[in-house]
């Protein structure tokens, strides 16, 4: 089974695959999911990055000029059912380029057909543009000067568009427009998991996911819940480190288990510290209820 | 610097291209005897990207693929230059961005950066001095914008919505001309038109008659060429409502809309006013007018001679005007 990590340049896609692997091999922790039998892969790449994780310490930029890491798992759910799952981790850079420059790397097209896609959605993200009145609006309340009303002409040159403008709202549908399934008879069973990543810097009165994305990006939220009409989505509040990497990497390192160090709250507000919860969504195991 | 794959000297007995030149040479460029020629055409690069759609504004044929997969309303604005079609369109996509439109909800768009680039100009981003719309290029060969909207509830049912960007200047040559050149392909595939007024001119003393006259044309010129059949949907649209000056009379607008509600009544019944603004002002909120608009656009075409929206009179929207009075 496909399943392809998406996501714009550091929204947490490679530190969550270093806690989900740490999770995976630890055997002392109770997860939905474990590693099966070890297969004569070679695990150097999630192993480097799970050491990274372990010491607190923030993953490297993954590179979009490399071959990218593929990485397979066979797991072991808690009936004793094995399944293979392929998960590439990709560099952010190649999802901005399927916005801007409209491209995707050939060597990757097999996953422009995974059977399910797991989108990370950084919280600090600009989502919605400012528009030129609200800026005037606020210098209005705050006393400063209207944009144009300085030395320049009114009609002084403007930044042509191109598509690097656009925010991230335009960005994430888009991703979705492209790496989804229009209609449900396209792929059928595909299933679309949407992380919002660094859940330990969202405001705790946001509660879970489905509101943050409420509020921070309208646009977004309604093409999700348009989307459910033509496949499963399922909404995630992780935080595959759980915390800060500077402030709070002194309790972090303090938890007993690292394992426990995650966070994952899912649609109906439930937290727990599993990040193999969202995978069994993927790919079928469990069903998430909606709130 | 020249690729080159062979050098040839015209000069008998000349060792050049494995020796000195004869005639001494250093440069062989230097020698008038001396012939290169360049290497072939490199064969043709492996793609080694996936070409997605280009996301922006589509063209005639590209809309028609679209239909074809899924048949839309089809939504022709109709209007005179500066009258506000783009920036109708604009509002269209900035009123989403902040939550679902009445009960319509944002289910996707094909052309998400045309979008986008028709909002450009309002944004802080693009560096203008003060909010704008990018004028529509006449002829522009990519004009259809693609908005796939949502009914909020019930079954949730999808509809595809092509709205068409035309430049005013090719209504204007409409009206000029009485040729409707490009415009009538676009005409006999519209599900909607719609017809935009400028309710600021209306409300202005000096540009009303100007404005009205124009719209008259306009009306006239689509008529006598037979451009509208009775199946179509038409929508009267006032635009600017939040330009319109305090005290500004509201009698000459409603009156015109009224004129102009008869006489598009002739050609189909199936006429709804809609008064809209998209920026905020005294009792006008941004975007005001655009959830009846798209409420009408969402009806699937099988059903638009059952599912009208009900004909506003237009003397129930004179308040409007009114409380711009107080």
């Amino acid at each position: 089974m496909r399943i392809l990590l998406a996501g714009l340049v550091d929204a947490g896609k490679t530190t969550f695959l270093a806690a989900l692997w740490h999770q995976l091999c630890d055997e002392g922790s109770e997860r939905r999911l474990r590693i099966g039998r070890l297969t004569a892969e070679d695990r150097t790449y999630l192993n480097e990055i799970e050491q990274r994780w372990l010491r607190c310490q923030r993953t490297d930029r993954t590179p979009s000029s490399a071959v990218p890491e593929v990485v397979t798992l066979g797991l072991v759910d808690d009936d004793g059912n094995e399944l293979e799952i392929v998960v590439p981790d990709l560099a952010g850079e190649h999802f901005r380029a399927a916005v801007e420059e409209r491209q995707w790397p050939s060597e990757l097209s097999a996953y422009l057909e995974a059977d399910a896609v797991l989108l990370f959605v950084h919280p600090d993200g600009n989502f919605r543009s400012a528009t030129t009145e609200e800026v005037n609006e606020l210098g209005a309340a705050t006393g400063d000067a209207p944009i144009g009303s300085g030395s320049e002409p009114p009609d002084a040159v403007s930044v042509p568009f191109d598509a690097s403008v656009v925010d991230d709202s335009i960005r994430l549908v888009e991703i979705i427009q492209l790496l989804c399934p229009i209609r449900s008879n396209d792929r059928p069973g595909f299933r679309l998991g949407v992380v919002v990543s660094a859940w330990d810097r969202v405001p705790s009165l946001m509660g879970n996911p489905r509101t943050f994305v409420d509020a921070a990006s309208p646009l977004l939220a309604q093409f999700l819940e348009s989307c459910r009409r033509e496949f499963a989505v399922s909404l995630w509040g992780v935080s595959a480190q759980g915390g800060d990497y500077e402030s709070d990497v002194s309790r972090l390192a303090k938890t007993p288990r690292a394992s426990d160090r995650a966070i994952v709250v899912g649609e109906a507000g439930h937290q727990g510290a599993d990040l193999t919860e969202p995978l069994c969504w993927l790919v079928g195991i469990s069903d998430q209820g909606r709130p | 610097m020249v690729d080159v794959s062979e050098v040839r000297c015209s000069e008998d007995g000349c060792p050049v291209p494995d020796g000195q030149c004869a005639l001494g040479h250093e440069l062989l460029a230097d020698c008038p005897n001396v012939e290169f020629s360049a290497l072939p055409e490199p064969p043709p690069a492996v793609p080694t990207h996936h070409q997605f759609h280009h996301g922006f504004a589509l063209t005639d044929d590209e809309a028609f693929i679209l239909s074809c997969e899924h048949p839309p309303s089809i939504v022709l604005l109709v209007g005179l230059p500066d009258v506000g079609k783009t920036t109708l369109i604009a509002g269209v996509h900035e009123a989403f961005r902040l939550g679902p439109l009445g009960g319509t909800r944002f289910a996707g768009s094909r052309t998400l950066l045309g979008l986008e680039e028709r909002c450009h100009l309002s944004r802080m981003s693009s560096g203008a001095a003060s909010p704008d719309t990018a004028r529509t290029a006449v002829n522009a060969p990519e004009r259809f914008l693609h908005v796939r909207v949502q009914e909020v509830g019930k079954d949730g049912s999808t509809t595809d919505i092509l709205i068409v960007d035309v430049s005013g200047e090719d209504f204007a040559n409409l009206v000029n001309s009485g040729q409707p050149g490009g415009l009538r392909p676009v005409f006999g595939a519209a599900t909607d038109v719609v017809l935009l007024a400028d309710a600021a001119g209306l409300g202005d003393d000096i540009d009303r008659h100007a404005t009205a006259t124009s719209l008259r044309r306009l009306t006239r010129a689509v008529h006598e060429l037979g451009l509208v059949s009775g199946d179509v949907r038409l929508q009267l649209v006032t635009t600017k409502h939040d330009l319109v000056e305090p005290g500004a009379d509201h009698t000459f607008c409603d009156e015109l809309i009224a004129e102009l509600t008869e006489k598009w009544s002739e050609l189909t019944p199936h006429v709804t006013y809609h008064s809209t603004a998209m920026r905020a002002n005294g009792d006008w909120r941004a975007g005001d007018g655009l959830a009846g608009l798209l409420d009408v656009w969402r009806q699937p075409r099988s059903r638009r001679h059952h599912a009208e929206a009900p004909a506003v009179p237009p003397r129930r929207e004179s308040h409007r005007f009114a409380s711009l009075k107080k």
